[in-house]
């Protein structure tokens, strides 16, 4: 069974939906890819299956459960996180205390898990009293996902993480994030850089106009000559 | 020896304007804010030397008591307070128009707290908690009707009624003006700024400019309303113009009747002004009412039943924002907005 | 020495006093505009009306005939404090949460606060009518007078049995609001919020929960702000709604949801208050046997009116607004 499933989801914020039937299944071991033109809906995928915003038809089955229009409390304590684009540290709390907001949802000794993220992000250990605001772009990304990890989710969700970073930092968050999956964690990202991103990706989905365009493996819709041609610009 | 304040005033504001400018002879940064700080410093001290003394003479009996007392007709002293305002409405606006809203709401409340503090206090300007009075009507006062030979009431009644007549007319000229004007096309780029100032300044309008104008426009029809409110009362006491009396009051009338709306504010002004009105003998009559019951079953009636239904109002009034708030935001007559 | 005995009298203790309330009530204003984004102007009413509730419950003990070491208002403190909490989470469930959820304007809500300071204001005067009352009328209120002769001066040092409670328990509550801002889980939750409450919310921290403390933190302490002044000085219905302005400027001061921003402002705007209206003479008055005839100095030589002493918060605040929106403490700009 997918871990996570989308069933011709619609959805938006209120007015015309945005999101017209999208279908998306991820599985444990993947990590699923959302590439598209602007306005396509990525993003929105992302925040509907957050509850950030109405799902008005489809299902979106998570743990054997129907989770549209739950609340994000509720998604984190069931396994679920998300990493926003933007805005995605607290800028004026430290590096640690990030963290902790991460784990707020558990109730139990998060120790351990503190140090499997400061292990993976040694960087991060060495600025834990440090205000996350004072950071460079690349380890606040590591500080969103430091704390996105810090509920122990079995999948996390990222809004373009490679976003405003220097290539030579897109090139290590995108291997972090490889290294996230082999941990035992489902992904689910929106790139723009969707070339590289697609590379790695073990499943891909191209959305235009809210719907799926093609479904493949990353490979696959690299090799695809119409995607090459639509999608990722020849 | 208020001419020789208004001396130190000026030059307690050219010492100002000079350490402004100090960067032009080399002075900047921090020197610059130091320099700048101990000018106003300078200038104001300057100021409270000149005024005190003057401020003093005029409060003796030498000096008459006040200043003022030009004798000219109250109407032209109605158009002097609306002038008066639109100086003090331009100097508020420029200092704070740039703030957020809500920066905006608290700064305008302290500087009227400010304003108030100084007009209670400028004894020689205000005559403060002394008071002014009589300050003569634009109509004939009762006392004329009497000398005519009418009885008290109906010379009361004309008396009003005059009054009345004459706040209807200057009523009836404002409302006219602003309503051509909303409908032309200085009221259309004013609602256009309203609606989107980002998009109003892109066609090419100063909206800071603009902003200003009508909030001056606001203050001017406010100093006038003052003005005929002090001589209908005949008595000017700086100490009873509470923000809860009046401010508030006037929010809530723009509340209610519905912003934006020119006869949403005239309805919810007098809707607002029935409740106020209404509110403390409404209450006095059940408060008389409860203590009978309750001296009935012996629990002893309540006592300064008058003093405590005048309270009312001011819980009625907050009662009538909130609700207002919650269930009729756009106000009871919204402003209709023309498509097409 | 006997001048500097009066200043300290006159600046230090009076400041100090004054600049504990106003932090009070400042850190309120400011952890609720951090939080949920609006100026509360009802926090006055919070204060007064916790005053009030002390002044019952103090008369109520009174009553029953207990008697206590310490003045009885700081005994009824914790229990007064309690019940204001529970208020301010009941007006924010009637007033403001409603608004908040249809995604009203900030102003929205600020108006709405005023309607609400209108309401508390009413129903207090219709209970307590217009007039004052004194927690100390049935015990005494003790002053210390520390004799400094030794020191060299012909004056004591003034300070009241309350004003030393306030400075302690003040000191006190501002540190255990830092160990809990610090320290606790819902402290931090609390500043996850007020820096990006969007995030707060992905990362899974219970909002609801998270406003459900702010109101009881900050309503705790307007009642605890409240009380004391009505201890300083008497208990009258307009008691807090005078000084409202004085608070926010305090706040605005600190930087709009900075919580030490809040208690440094606090403390800045009580000095300044004081300082203002300070008679320099009494302490330059040496000077005057060196100086020459034409330069005596005046009986009162203060930099502002007596009668302008809160007129001076008010030029304070709107200097900040001007010069620094943003409070000398760089507060949330949002």
């Amino acid at each position: 069974m997918a871990l996570i499933e989308l069933k011709h989801v619609v959805g938006g914020y209120g007015g015309a939906p945005i999101l017209n039937g999208v279908n998306i299944a991820i599985e444990k071991t993947d990590i699923g890819v959302i590439v598209g033109p602007n306005g396509a809906g990525k993003s929105t995928t992302l925040k509907a299956i957050f509850g950030l915003l109405k799902v008005t038809g489809g299902t979106i089955d998570f743990g054997g459960e129907n989770i549209a229009n739950s609340l994000p409390d509720k998604l984190v304590s069931k396994g679920l996180s998300f990493v926003p684009q933007e805005k995605n540290v607290f800028t004026s709390m430290s590096v640690e205390e990030n963290l902790e907001m991460g784990a707020f949802t558990r109730r139990d000794d998060f120790r351990q898990t503190m140090n499997w993220v400061y292990g993976m992000f040694p960087v991060l250990a060495e600025k834990r009293r440090q205000p996350a605001g004072e950071l460079s772009g690349g380890q606040r990304q590591m500080v969103a996902m430091g704390r996105a990890l810090m509920s122990k989710p079995s999948l996390l969700m990222l809004d373009e993480p490679s976003a405003g970073l220097s290539p030579r930092y897109v090139i290590e968050i995108f291997e972090t994030i490889q290294r996230v999956n082999k941990e035992g964690v489902g992904i689910l990202m929106v790139e723009q850089n969707a070339r590289q991103a697609l590379a790695f990706a073990s499943k891909g989905f191209v959305l235009a106009g809210g719907q799926n365009r093609f479904t493949g493996t990353g490979q696959e819709l690299i090799a695809d000559p119409e995607v090459a041609k639509s999608f990722l610009g020849g | 020896m208020l001419g020789r304040a208004l001396l130190a005033f000026a030059a307690g504001a050219a010492i100002v304007y000079g350490a402004r400018k100090a960067d032009r002879i080399g002075i900047t940064g921090r020197w610059k804010t130091v320099l700048t700080v101990f000018a106003w410093f300078v200038a104001y001290v300057l100021y409270r030397s000149q005024l005190d003394p003057a401020a003093a003479y005029i409060e003796s009996a030498v000096g008459g008591g006040w200043v003022g007392g030009l004798g000219g007709h109250p109407v032209l002293g109605w158009l002097f307070g609306g002038l008066l305002a639109a100086g003090i409405a331009y100097i508020v606006g420029k200092i704070s128009l740039g703030l957020r809203t809500d920066y905006l709401a608290i700064a305008t409340i302290g500087i009227s707290e400010i304003i108030r503090a100084l007009i209670k206090n400028m004894d020689w300007l205000t005559r403060g908690t002394l008071t002014v009075s009589p300050i003569p009507w634009p109509t004939p006062l009762p006392q004329s009707f009497q000398a005519g030979g009418m009885d008290n009431l109906s010379a009361l009644v004309a008396a009003r009624g005059g009054f009345l007549v004459l706040a209807l007319v200057v009523l009836g000229i404002v409302l006219w003006l602003i309503s051509r004007a909303y409908a032309g096309p200085w009221g259309r780029m004013m609602r256009s700024i309203r609606d989107n100032h980002i998009a109003s300044s892109s066609m090419g309008k100063n909206v800071k400019a603009r902003q200003l104008e009508i909030f001056i426009f606001g203050s001017v029809l406010m100093g006038i309303g003052g003005a005929m409110l002090v001589s209908f009362v005949q008595i000017f006491d700086p100490s009873s113009y509470q923000p809860i009396n009046h401010t508030f009051l006037i929010w809530v009338m723009v509340i209610v009747g519905g912003a934006g709306n020119n006869w949403g504010a005239l309805f919810g002004a007098v809707l607002i002004w029935l409740i106020w009105v209404i509110s403390e003998p409404l209450s006095k009559a059940v408060f008389e009412f409860v203590s009978m019951w309750s001296s009935n079953v012996g629990w002893g009636a309540i006592p300064e039943i008058e003093a405590r239904s005048a309270q009312m109002r001011v819980f009625v009034l907050g009662l009538v924002i909130t609700i207002a708030l919650r269930f009729a935001p756009k106000g009871l007559i919204p402003e209709v907005v023309k498509r097409g | 020495m006997t001048e500097l005995v009066f200043f300290t009298n006159q600046v230090i203790i009076s400041g100090l006093v004054l600049g504990c309330i106003y932090a009070l009530g400042a850190v309120g204003i400011t952890l609720i505009f951090g939080i949920l984004r609006f100026a509360h102007f009802a926090h006055s009413e919070l204060m007064t009306g916790g005053a009030f509730i002390a002044f019952l419950l103090a008369s109520a003990f009174a009553a029953w005939g207990i008697t206590t070491p310490i003045p009885t208002g700081f005994v009824v403190l914790p229990i007064a404090m309690v019940i204001t909490a529970i208020l301010s989470l009941g007006i924010d469930k009637g007033f403001y949460a409603p608004l908040r959820k249809r995604g009203a304007k900030p102003v929205t809500l600020l108006i709405a606060s005023i309607g609400v300071t209108l309401m508390v204001q009413g129903l207090i005067r219709l209970f307590f009518g217009a007039g004052s009352y004194s927690f100390f009328e049935t015990e005494t209120k003790d002053v210390f007078r520390i004799d400094l002769s030794a020191l060299g001066s012909t004056r004591p040092l003034v300070i009241t049995e309350p004003q030393v409670f306030m400075i302690v328990v003040t000191f006190v509550s501002v540190l255990a609001l830092h160990f809990f801002l610090t320290r606790s889980r819902l402290g931090k939750a609390m500043r996850a919020m007020a820096d990006n409450a969007d995030l707060a919310q992905v990362s899974g921290i219970n909002t609801a929960l998270v406003v459900r403390v702010t109101w009881i933190v900050a309503g705790a302490l307007a009642c605890m702000a409240g009380t004391m002044l009505a201890l300083d000085v008497t208990l009258k219905p307009d008691l807090a709604f005078n000084i409202i302005i004085p608070i926010f400027a305090a706040a605005i001061v600190g930087g709009l949801g900075q919580a030490y921003g809040a208690i440094a402002g606090g403390l800045l705007i009580g000095f300044a208050e004081s300082l203002a209206v300070f008679n320099w003479t009494m302490v330059l008055r040496p000077l005057n046997g060196v100086l020459p005839d034409w330069l005596q100095l005046p009986a009162t030589l203060a930099l502002v009116p007596t009668e302008y002493k809160l007129t001076v918060a008010f030029v304070i605040l709107v200097v900040v607004l001007l010069v620094r929106p943003t409070g000398i403490f760089k507060g949330a700009s949002s």
